[in-house]
């Protein structure tokens, strides 16, 4: 095991040197074989990035910081009503009959032409901001949710109902814990999805924030602040998606969803 | 088949009455907003019937590319979680890639993409396609390694090899999880679609109808759009359903 | 056993929204010090209103009057404690105003002038920018040296209420919008017209403009129609109101618009200044960039020939061609109504009275 993780991480930084080399290339290749006038923005040198994120990593991490706790809040929110949704429709058919066509048509309404609308309703920026967010996320924790909760056996329910478990046994023995690895599946998915509206909200208009970072950037034709601030939105993405596979680790140790312990068994 | 009528019913019932409550004017009351704020459903229903060729026409080239950016991202994506599969210890690395691109912010990149493709239906067939790798991804990976326990061991003690358990064991495991990836695909990849739109280089798609309706107070028009793209969604979103239904009939959400 | 993992999970869930909680409540505590400071020093000086401004865009120099007065203390001594709010690609400031989210907003007054035919309560009650600060911009080499030249060009717009000067530009000229030339949406960069993807570019004198400079073209590499060269000027920004809001705010309107005019008239007098005070307030563009526009919209807001003291003055020829250019071009299905209702000089009036 202990091997195992010592691979991974050399897998790992091996990953990390190719992009980088890659990305080193292409835009060597970009701007002297190609000739392209754009290069720069186009795609920088990734060290050019590097840099500027270095010089202004103080800026770039405030902004941040305000974006994630909003993705955060957003997240919370969303995933509590994501998973309320799911319970209460595989409670009851009739429930999820009403409801789930909706929540699919929820979704096709796109959250940025909704802004506006979000904004006459809700009369408040900050309220509006949290709400886009958890409007954003609560779709997959609630898909995957429910077609956990659906894809626990019957002869399973039975059994326990046989014993005279009530509805509310069966949840917590049975169903729960049988949809935690859907959930899980739903978070690592809804995760980022929060931290990219929360960006996005922040780029509808807003006084701080990542999101008002890459505006002005892209505005004022700041490419590298504007890729150091794409960069620090991706490391957002992908510590919130980590957050959530150590949280998956800590509730649910039997699941064999990490690599190392993938290598070993297969 | 009573099953079906109630299927259809129910919603429907509800629907019509959320409908009402906005025509009469409910929804204004309890949120405080002005018929011009939020056009009735009546007016937004004539709004549409006067301009339907446009709204078809830009619909098209919104579904289209969302369509054929989520055959291509969906692809993708399944082909680096059966990489991650086969080559647990290198091809892992190409799930983290992807995670991280799931959480690259698409709008910030829509007018970086304006300048890699010069045609606006390009540009956001490469937004979708990013968009929708990351969940196909993450789900068929699960969907490949969550295996029963022992059924491995099972295969092994056959003497099955990687291609034969993969083809026979994780393959047809993985079939629900791609399913919902495809639900979750269908809604981001034409939110994907329309937030590129936003951006891209053109006048037509359904994207830019609502910006520049709703900016312009064009409400009922902004909504029409806004109609159309909820319909084509649920219309793609029901032929997802169809189809997972005939291919999992052995599967116990289906029962 | 499992019951224990649920409750892992639970204490999981709790422990995001503690940290989501806390960080928000942290960020909070982290934006207040600005306007604590106002504050505390306000109290000295007895009790200030508080005024929002819900500007158009970004936080720049098309808006140095404000920030100027803001940091000059101006608004302060008119008994004002003003919050500037930054716009944004999906901020309507006639919605934010309408909705009480602001009480005051910057726009362009065409696209005033249509949420006022679809019966939004609002009022325009000054006008700062006298002039049009919008230019097709094409390279010479693109060989478009008049409007007539546009025939078959790729012309880029920003749309949503801004395609209207050009379309009255092409329609003068004898183009159709939609036959004789392609109209494509354009970004918030000029990075389509750098890369050669469209032939013009729709540009403001005091930004875009500037930008292109700023990558290198010259102005002999450029070639440029102004629109109120072409006589087809639409009016842009303006200052309104919720009509309600008004009603009982006559006299603190008033006093915000004294102090705005203080503003303007020392930014226009000292661009330079005024861009080093916007880039300080907040750093969205570079210093440079913000002082470049402060020199192009002082141009706008004090053309040649017109008194600083009347910064403000809504001229109602203008006015009334900005309203029959949106009609005749289709952003207004029926011609605008002017009258005290929609456009009123009643509180420039007073704040200029001496």
């Amino acid at each position: 095991m202990a091997i195992a993780k010592k691979e991974q991480r050399v897998v790992a930084i091996v990953w990390v040197i190719g992009i980088i080399v890659v990305w080193e290339l292409a835009a060597f290749l970009l701007k002297y074989v190609v000739h392209d006038p754009m290069a720069a923005t186009k795609l920088p040198y990734p060290h050019a990035v590097a840099m500027t994120f270095l010089e202004n990593w103080k800026m770039l991490l405030e902004a941040g910081a305000v974006t994630f706790s909003r993705a955060a809040l957003g997240f919370a929110l969303g995933t509590s009503v994501g998973i309320l949704l799911a319970v209460f429709m595989s409670l009851s058919k009739t429930m999820e009959r009403i409801a789930f066509p909706y929540l699919i048509v929820s979704q096709m309404i796109p959250v940025l032409g909704l802004a506006p609308i979000i904004f006459n309703i809700v009369r408040d920026m900050n309220v509006s901001r949290v709400v886009i967010a958890a409007y954003i996320t609560f779709f997959p924790v609630s898909v995957n949710m429910l077609s956990g909760l659906k894809s626990v056996e019957q002869d399973k329910k039975d059994l326990l109902f046989s014993i005279a478990a009530n509805k509310f046994k069966v949840y917590q023995k049975l169903m729960f814990p049988f949809a935690m690895s859907y959930l899980f599946t739903g978070l690592k998915i809804a995760a980022p999805m929060a931290v990219t509206a929360s960006i996005l909200v922040d780029m509808l208009g807003s006084k701080s924030g990542i999101g008002v970072k890459i505006l002005y950037a892209l505005y004022s034709n700041s490419s590298n602040i504007f890729w150091a601030s794409v960069l620090t939105s991706a490391f957002m993405g992908i510590i919130s998606f980590y957050i959530v596979v150590f949280a998956e680790r800590l509730c649910l140790p039997w699941q064999n969803t990490t690599p190392g312990k993938e290598g070993v068994r297969a | 088949m009573k099953n079906k009528v109630k299927n259809l019913l129910w919603p429907l019932a509800f629907g019509i009455a959320l409908i009402l409550a906005w025509q009469f004017g409910v929804f204004h009351k309890i949120l405080d907003l002005k018929p011009f704020q939020l056009p009735v459903p009546t007016e937004i229903a004539s709004t549409l019937a006067a301009n339907l060729p446009k709204a078809l026409k830009d619909c098209g080239v919104t579904i289209s590319g969302a369509l054929i950016g989520m055959i291509i991202g969906s692809f993708m994506g399944f082909m680096i979680a059966a990489m991650a599969t086969f080559f647990p210890k290198w091809g892992y690395g190409g799930m983290i890639v992807v995670t991280a691109l799931n959480a690259v912010p698409i709008v910030a990149l829509s007018p970086i993409m304006n300048l890699w493709f010069s045609t606006g239906m390009a540009q956001k067939i490469a937004v979708v396609t990013v968009v929708c790798m990351a969940a196909m991804a993450i789900n068929a990976y699960s969907g490949l390694n969550n295996l029963n326990p022992y059924s491995i061991d099972l295969m092994h003690s056959v003497a099955a090899n990687k291609w034969t358990i993969f083809r026979k064991l994780r393959l047809p495991n993985s079939l629900p999880h791609i399913f919902t990836a495809s639900k979750i695909n269908i809604a981001s990849s034409i939110i994907a679609a329309i937030i590129s739109e936003y951006f891209a280089a053109s006048t037509s798609g359904l994207g830019f109808g609502i910006k520049d309706n709703l900016r312009k107070a064009e409400m009922a028009m902004g909504w029409s759009y806004i109609v159309v793209a909820s319909l084509a969604g649920v219309i793609l979103y029901c032929i997802i359903l169809l189809v997972e239904r005939d291919a999992l009939k052995w599967h116990a959400s289906q029962k | 056993m499992k019951k224990s993992k649920l409750t892992s999970v639970l204490a999981v869930i709790m422990l995001i929204l503690l940290v989501a909680t806390g960080c928000s409540s942290g960020t909070s505590a982290t934006s207040t010090p600005g306007a604590g400071t106002s504050g505390a020093e306000k109290n000295a000086s007895g009790k200030l209103d508080k005024v929002t401004l819900q500007l158009k865009w970004l936080p720049q120099s098309q808006f140095m009057g404000y920030y100027v007065a803001k940091a000059k203390g101006y608004y302060k001594d008119e008994g004002i404690d003003l919050e500037i709010l930054p716009g944004g690609s999906d901020i309507i400031p006639e919605q934010q105003v309408y909705n009480g989210v602001a009480d005051i907003g910057v726009t362009w007054v065409s696209s005033l002038m249509k949420y006022q035919s679809q019966g939004w309560g609002l009022v325009q009650v000054g006008q700062i920018f006298q002039k049009s600060a919008m230019l097709l911009v094409s390279k010479t080499s693109a060989g478009i040296n008049s409007a007539a030249d546009l025939k078959g060009k790729k012309v880029g717009s920003w749309f949503g209420g801004n395609e209207y000067e050009i379309y009255a530009l092409l329609e003068a000229n004898g183009l159709k919008k939609d036959t004789d030339l392609k109209l494509v949406q354009q970004d918030y960069t000029m990075n389509q017209l750098l890369n050669n993807e469209i032939d013009a570019a729709s540009a403001m004198t005091y930004n875009e403009y500037g930008l292109l400079l700023e990558s290198g073209l010259k102005d002999s590499d450029l070639h440029v129609i102004n629109m109120n060269d072409a006589g087809v000027a639409m009016l842009e920004d303006c200052l309104f109101v919720n009509s309600d809001w008004i009603a009982k705010n006559q006299d603190l309107y008033v006093r915000f618009l004294k102090a705005s005019i203080k503003g303007w008239a020392e930014a226009c007098a000292d661009p330079e200044a005024a861009g080093k005070v916007v880039f300080d307030a907040d750093q969205s563009v570079s210093l440079s960039h913000q002082v470049y526009m402060a020199k192009e919209v002082a141009k706008l807001v004090v053309p040649k020939d017109f008194d600083p003291a009347n910064i403000g003055y809504i001229d109602m020829d203008a006015i009334k061609q900005t309203a029959d250019l949106a009609h005749k071009y289709g952003l207004l299905t029926k011609p605008a109504v002017i009258s005290e209702d929609t456009v009123t000089s009643k509180y420039w009036k007073e704040a200029t009275a001496k």
